[in-house]
């Protein structure tokens, strides 16, 4: 599995990808996106965005698709972007670690049980 | 208005990530602009922008590829500067030359501003300095053997004037007594209007007989007219005094600068 330049996984690649993980977006969309999942915390600005997008699209972990479907997205011709098999599998790895992550801080009693 | 200035910092970035993403990112700003109203979520937009682009632009430039531009055979190949990455000592040098710049400007801004320079207006008519290389009319004053002296500057009755007048200005600005700096100014004014300078063709000579006349003329300040080639050996005094009661040193021409010294005081210029 190609993953040399997300290794480890940056926290805005993994936020682009759990965005996309509820269907395609673009790249607004997905800003927006990562702003309510994150709870507000994390407000990608276009370099970001675009920079991580670039090398998700060079790891194949994202592709771009066709916006021919009659969407606003096609219609403003923004161009839209789709999770990739091997996004998906890169984005479950990097949550199973952060899962794997807050049991050992469950158990040394630095997180509470119903936190997560 | 804001949409110019977010065009403007997106050129921070490599020309190759412009060209891929530029209009993206212009429209997610644009979105932005749309959906974030009031001053406090303008500001915080532009305090994300900012961030963002600190953050990125660097890590951008860093990942563009170093690529030389294509080589065409017997035409010159060179690097496009443009998709360099930004090397981190090229950005130190940038940013120390940029504040040395920035340096100097203010420096010469905060101590160079008082210096007075009398408008030289006979530049182009004034006798070359040169007399000798010249030949013609300076032949009274004009050392025949430029090996065994400096040549003399030669003063054209335009220039006298212009002398007179500026040393007439240095008294009546140094001079505290106003009276006596009147009547110097008149003195002079009367001796030019009645031809005593008309046949001195010496620079030298002619800043001697002013010297002179004003030695008498004047009881609160000594005035020297000076004519020669070196500047005055104390650079201090070029700065010009704050009034009344310091030396001064006013430049009036690439030949010819008077000094004006209170009575009492060292005087280090005198020709």
């Amino acid at each position: 599995m190609p993953r040399r330049k997300l290794d480890p996984l940056p926290s805005a690649a993994f936020q682009i990808l759990l965005a996309l993980a509820g269907g395609d977006l673009h790249g607004y969309a997905i800003m927006r996106q990562v702003e309510e999942q994150s709870a507000g915390r994390m407000r990608l600005g276009p370099g970001t965005l675009y920079g991580s997008i670039q090398t998700l699209l060079e790891e194949e972990l994202i592709r771009e698709v066709d916006g021919g479907d009659g969407s606003a997205a096609a219609a403003e011709r923004r161009r839209t972007y789709r999770l990739t098999a091997a996004g998906r599998k890169v984005a479950r790895s990097e949550a199973e670690r952060i899962a794997d992550l807050v049991r050992v801080a469950r158990a040394r009693k630095i997180l509470g049980g119903g936190y997560v | 208005m804001s949409e110019k200035m977010y065009r403007l910092l997106l050129r921070l970035y490599p020309s190759r990530f412009r060209g891929q993403y530029g209009e993206e990112a212009m429209q997610v700003f644009r979105d932005r602009l749309r959906d974030e109203r009031g001053a406090w979520k303008r500001a915080r937009l532009w305090m994300d922008v900012l961030r963002d682009l600190a953050t990125s632009a660097p890590r951008e430039h860093r990942r563009a590829p170093a690529r030389p531009a294509a080589s065409v055979s017997g035409v010159p190949s060179f690097l496009v500067l443009e998709e360099q990455p930004l090397r981190p000592d090229m950005f130190l040098l940038g940013t120390v030359l940029a504040l040395v710049a920035v340096g100097t400007f203010v420096y010469l801004m905060t101590h160079g501003g008082n210096r007075v320079v009398f408008p030289s207006r006979f530049t182009g008519n004034l006798q070359s300095a040169m007399a000798p290389a010249i030949g013609g009319n300076g032949e009274q004053a004009t050392p025949k053997d430029k090996d065994e002296a400096e040549p003399v500057p030669l003063v054209t009755a335009e220039e006298r004037e212009l002398v007179i007048q500026s040393v007439t200005g240095a008294v009546a600005k140094y001079d505290p007594d106003r009276v006596e700096a009147r009547s110097v100014a008149g003195m002079l004014e009367e001796q030019r209007s009645a031809g005593a300078y008309d046949d001195i063709r010496s620079g030298p000579e002619f800043a001697g007989i002013l010297t002179r006349e004003l030695s008498g003329a004047t009881r609160f300040v000594t005035v020297t007219v000076i004519c020669g080639y070196e500047p005055a050996a104390d650079s201090s005094m070029w700065m010009v005094p704050a009034g009344p009661g310091q030396r001064a040193w006013l430049r009036i021409d690439e030949h010819f600068s008077v000094t004006v010294t209170p009575v009492g005081q060292a005087e280090g210029n005198r020709q």
